[in-house]
Order: C-alpha cells, then structure tokens, then sequence
C-alpha cells in the first residue's frame, strides 16, 4: 500500500509538472475574459443547426458549441436537437427536470459570441 | 426452504466495499463520449464509493466489527480502499485535463489552480489534504498522537471531496447518500465512540503491582456485564476517582482475566502519558468500557499450539489459560527484556507444572534481539501446530521469517498487535 501511495503520487506530480512546463505562457484563447458582443437575431442563430455548425440561444446570449459538441457528457444527438434554436428551458432542465451543474455554468462563457436580440 | 450457508466473515468487509462502489459506478456511469471525462467522472465516482467504504470501516461498534470479521480485517480493508481511492482520484483531475486531447496548454488550463473557481480549488484543497493525510498515515516513525492528528487531515480531505464534487456535479442522490454515509460513519466513530455514549461503567476494584512499570486492574461492572471471551480486547477510558484523575481517553487494552462473576483485569504496561499515569490507578475509580473486540485465541481450538508472547503481549494469553483448559500439547514462548520485566512469572510456571501437555520456555533477552532460531529449535511438530503470536511488530517480523525458514505454513500463523497502525 505504501508503494503504491509513493509511485502514484509521483506520477501525479510528474504529469502536473510536466503539464506546467510543457503549458504555453499565453492564457488558452477558451479563457478569454473579454466578451465579443455582437448582436444576433434569432434567424441567424437558425442557420447554425448542424453538427459542423452549432449555436444556440441561451439567457439572452448566443454561444457558438461547435468545438464543444463531441465532448458534452450525455450523448451528442441531445444536444444535436438544440443546435439552432433558443435552448433556454432545455439548458436549464437538461430536459429531463435537473438543472445544470455551476460547473457547466463556468464552461459557457468559454463559448460566448453575442447577444441575442428580438 | 435450504438455508444459504453464512458468508465468510472474512470476505465481508470487501464485500462492503464491493456494494458501495457498485452503486456508484452503475448509478453514475458516465454516457459522455469523450473518453477522457468518462474516464474522469467513472474514477471520481469509484474513489468516492471507495472513500465512504474506508470511513465506514473505521467504525468501532462491536457487533458491526463481529459482523465484518474483526476491528483486524476492518483495519486492513479500510487502509486498502482509502488507498484505492486516492490513485483513483489522482487520476480524476489528470484524465479529466485530456478530455480534449493531448495538448498541455488546455490540459493546464483545466488543473491550473491559478485560473480556477470555487468547485475546482475544492477539488484541489481535498487532493492535497488526503496526499498530507496518506503521507502522514504511512510514516511509522511519527510519535503515536502526531500521527492520529495528520489522519484526521484524510476525514476533512473527504468533507473537502464531498463539497467539490456538490459544486461541481450538483447535488444528485448517489451524492447525497454518499454524504450521509460519510456524516453517519464519522458521528460513530468520533461522536458515539469517543464520548462513549455507547460505553458500559465498571468500577475499579483492586489495583495490584504486576511488574516494575505494570498495574493488574480488577475492575467490577456497575451494570451488565460485557460478554467478553479469554483473548478479546476492550476499549477502557478510566475516569476521575476519589484519589485518581484518569485521562478520560478509550484506549485498547487485552482483559488479562475474564472473572465467573463479571469482573474483568486488565493488566496495564507505562508506554505512554496516558498508561504512565494509570500507573497511580486507585480502587473505586469509574472506568467505562467498549467492547468485546477481537477473535484471538478463539474458543475451540483442537490442534496442538504454539503461542509466542513478547512482553506486555503476554495478556491475551494469561487469560486462555486462567479461562479454560489448554489444547493437548501447547507450547508457550515467553520472551521478555529483564527478569523484573516479566509478568506473571510464577503463575504461569505454576500452571506449567500443574498441567500436563503445557509446555513453557521463557527468555529474558537483555538489549539484544531473542534468538527465535534457538528457541524454535526447542518445539517440536512446528508444521502441524497453530502459532499465535503477540508482541511488538519487529518482534513479530524477525519470527515470521524465522517460521518460514522452519517450515511452518504461512495459513497457520495468526498474530495480534499491540498497535493498530
Ligand atoms: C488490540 C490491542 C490490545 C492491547 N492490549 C494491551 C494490554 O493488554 N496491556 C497494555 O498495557 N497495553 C495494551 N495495548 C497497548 C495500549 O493500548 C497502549 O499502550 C496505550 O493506548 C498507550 O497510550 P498512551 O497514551 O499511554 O501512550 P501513547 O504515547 O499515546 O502511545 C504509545 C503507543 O500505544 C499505542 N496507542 C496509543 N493510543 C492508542 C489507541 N487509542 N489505540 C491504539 N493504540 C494506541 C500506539 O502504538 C503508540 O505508539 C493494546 C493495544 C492494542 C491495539
Ligand atoms: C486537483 C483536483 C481536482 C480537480 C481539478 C477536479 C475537477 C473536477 C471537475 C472539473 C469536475 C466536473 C466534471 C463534470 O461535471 O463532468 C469534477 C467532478 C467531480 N469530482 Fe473532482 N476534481 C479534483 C479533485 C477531486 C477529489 C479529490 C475528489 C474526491 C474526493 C473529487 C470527486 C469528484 C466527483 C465525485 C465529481 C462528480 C463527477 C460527475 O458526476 O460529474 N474530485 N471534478
């Protein structure tokens, strides 16, 4: 037990070492502070429906999730269905009555474009 | 109906652990498909079934630790789970950052506790709090109540998990009886155990010198008795008398004799504050006790023995041998530092010369390590006798090695020591 509580634990901070050394200085452009608000209409949101080409409306706020799409922890297809559309009720139940984690609350700002405007 | 046969007690405690792990992992299995999250999710969810499996092997109640097969195999389970539990949850974080690949500028962005929030410094705060609590638990050498003090690190590094794994996968029923399990399991043994709400008050009758740096405690229960058997053990916290302020604390402690009418002894070596100062022990002390604890030296025993004490871990077996009569041909090694060192001296050559097929070698050792060579050159049918061994741990190591050398099978070798590190 006790080697194994050794070598894990080396392990461990070899790859977090290894990580930080390896890590660009520059923060990574998802942590990108500083909100690009353009204005969309809900028809253009619309013509981002696919799988290759993913927005939807959120609280007001447009998020592109085309690069977030194939890592969403349920199945893709669910998310599929939203692409395009004003997903306000559907984020907030994850269609099934449970709301989002505030972890998922700290992803969406990574996948902000705009405002949605009526 | 045929009834199904008992499930070995010895395989209970991992089975415990089996179940809860279970639950976790099929409730809360992953449909992600990225690889690296369903990797993450699945080990955080294993660790955190684990980790509530460590805590609820820590609990101390005697007929829970009957049940799992003894406070023993519980000790060695939970070592092996909070074990388990912490590669998994090493891997959590780290399998979680290559969620989207192998590039290391978003894998640190995920770990960076710089840039984090809340849930993540969470997350963080319980990594390192059980890696301290890990760290400290397998450093032997640490002074008895440091290390009991950095152990704890590990139950707040389980609180810490608990409060990350809320903030950052919302609260979710598998979550909340995990919680619960752990609040349950740390009530019973901190609150419960510690204050002894669940104690049984004796009275200390008699205090007898036994030794040079030992007291013999006979000690009359106030209400009913505890059911203990010749080699259990109790947890004894001796209170404040008319001439004696005890130090409030349970610590374990082998009854050396179990009394017809309910008294039990308890004989009590000076190897720490808290045994120094019962040294002084006085008649009518309150003294409350937890327990019986302990399957040693089980009733029934057939086969020829061969019992090995090392000083003060001469207890469990002066209360064989003043309960019942020995099994044919038992053989008991006595090995002690000096001479005024050794308890029970004349009781137990009396007894060897009362009763035959009890055979009984003593050794005083001075500062150098017993000759085990020499002394199991002196017992004969070594590979068909059970060998019961209680004493210090590098007591106990050398032996061990010594027994393989003379051929005694490993599956008939059983020991107990005074130390449940
Ligand atoms: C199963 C078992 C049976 C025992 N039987 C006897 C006995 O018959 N006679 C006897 O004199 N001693 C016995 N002991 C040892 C006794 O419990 C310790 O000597 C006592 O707890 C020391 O406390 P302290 O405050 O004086 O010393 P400390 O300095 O606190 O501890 C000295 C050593 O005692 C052990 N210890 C201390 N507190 C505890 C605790 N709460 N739980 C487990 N171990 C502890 C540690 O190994 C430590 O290194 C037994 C221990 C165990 C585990
Ligand atoms: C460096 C330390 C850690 C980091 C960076 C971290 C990060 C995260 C993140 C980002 C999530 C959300 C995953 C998701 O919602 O899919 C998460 C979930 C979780 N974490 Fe951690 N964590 C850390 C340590 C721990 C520890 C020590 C424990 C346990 C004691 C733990 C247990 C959990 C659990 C049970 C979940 C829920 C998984 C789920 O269902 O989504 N984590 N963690």
């Amino acid at each position: 037990m006790r080697n194994l509580f050794l070598i894990s634990t080396l392990a461990f901070w070899l790859a977090v070492g290894g990580l930080w050394v390896a890590a660009p200085d520059r923060p990574p452009p998802v942590a990108d502070p500083s909100p690009r608000d353009e204005t969309y209409g809900l028809a253009e949101v619309a013509r981002h429906a696919t799988q290759e080409d993913c927005w939807m409306a959120i609280g007001g706020i447009v998020y592109d999730f085309t690069t977030y799409l194939p890592v969403h922890p349920a199945s893709p297809a669910l998310m599929l269905a939203w692409c395009g559309k004003e997903a306000s009720e559907a984020y907030r139940t994850k269609t099934r009555g449970r709301p989002h984690s505030p972890y998922a609350d700290t992803l969406l700002p990574r996948y902000r474009i705009g405002v949605l405007v009526p | 109906m045929k009834r199904l046969p008992p499930f070995p007690a010895h395989l209970r405690a991992p089975a415990l652990g089996v179940v809860c792990v279970g639950t976790c992992a099929l409730v809360t299995w992953p449909e992600t498909v990225a690889i690296g999250r369903r990797l993450s999710v699945a080990c955080a969810w294993v660790g955190m079934g684990l980790l509530a499996t460590s805590l609820l092997l820590m609990v101390r109640e005697p007929r829970i630790t009957g049940w799992l097969g003894g406070i023993e195999a519980m000790y060695r389970w939970h070592h092996r789970s909070g074990t388990l539990a912490y590669v998994l949850v090493l891997v959590h974080p780290l399998a979680l950052a290559f969620e989207s690949g192998l590039d290391p500028g978003s894998a640190w962005a995920a770990l960076s506790p710089g840039r984090a929030d809340g849930a993540t410094r969470l997350g963080w705060a319980s990594l390192l709090l059980l890696m301290l609590g890990l760290a400290s638990t397998f450093a032997l050498r640490l002074r008895y109540r440091v290390w009991r003090g950095l152990h704890a690190l590990l139950a707040i590094g389980i609180a810490a998990g608990i409060a990350h794994a809320h903030a950052a996968a919302g609260t979710t029923v598998v979550l909340a009886v995990l919680t619960l399990l752990c609040i349950t399991a740390l009530v019973a043994r901190f609150v419960v155990g510690e204050l002894g709400l669940d104690a049984h008050p004796y009275v200390v009758a008699a205090v007898e010198p036994a030794s040079i740096d030992t007291v013999e405690a006979t000690m009359r229960p106030a209400s009913t008795p505890l059911a203990v058997e010749a080699g259990q053990f109790v947890l004894a916290a001796f209170g404040e008398g008319p001439r004696y302020r005890g130090c409030g604390e349970f610590h374990p402690f082998t009854v050396s004799r179990v009394g017809a009418d309910g008294t039990l002894e308890l004989a009590i070596k000076a190897l720490g504050p808290c045994t120094s100062r019962l040294q002084h022990l006085a008649p009518g002390t309150p003294v409350r006790l937890q327990g019986p604890f302990g399957n040693f030296l089980p009733e029934g025993m057939t086969r020829p023995q061969l019992w090995v004490a090392g000083g003060i871990g001469i207890t469990p077996f002066m209360a064989a041998i003043r309960a019942r009569p020995l099994p044919e041909d038992s053989v008991l090694v006595y090995v002690y530092r000096r001479q005024r060192d050794a308890l029970f001296r004349d009781e137990l050559h009396a007894h060897a010369d009362a009763a035959a097929g009890f055979r009984l070698i003593t050794l005083a050792t001075g500062e150098s390590n017993p000759d085990f060579a020499a002394l199991l050159s002196q017992v004969d049918r070594l590979a068909e006798r059970e060998i019961r061994i209680c004493g210090p741990r590098p007591m106990l190591d050398t032996l061990l090695l010594e027994l393989e050398c003379h051929g005694a099978p490993r599956d008939s070798i059983h020991f107990e020591l005074f130390d449940f590190r």
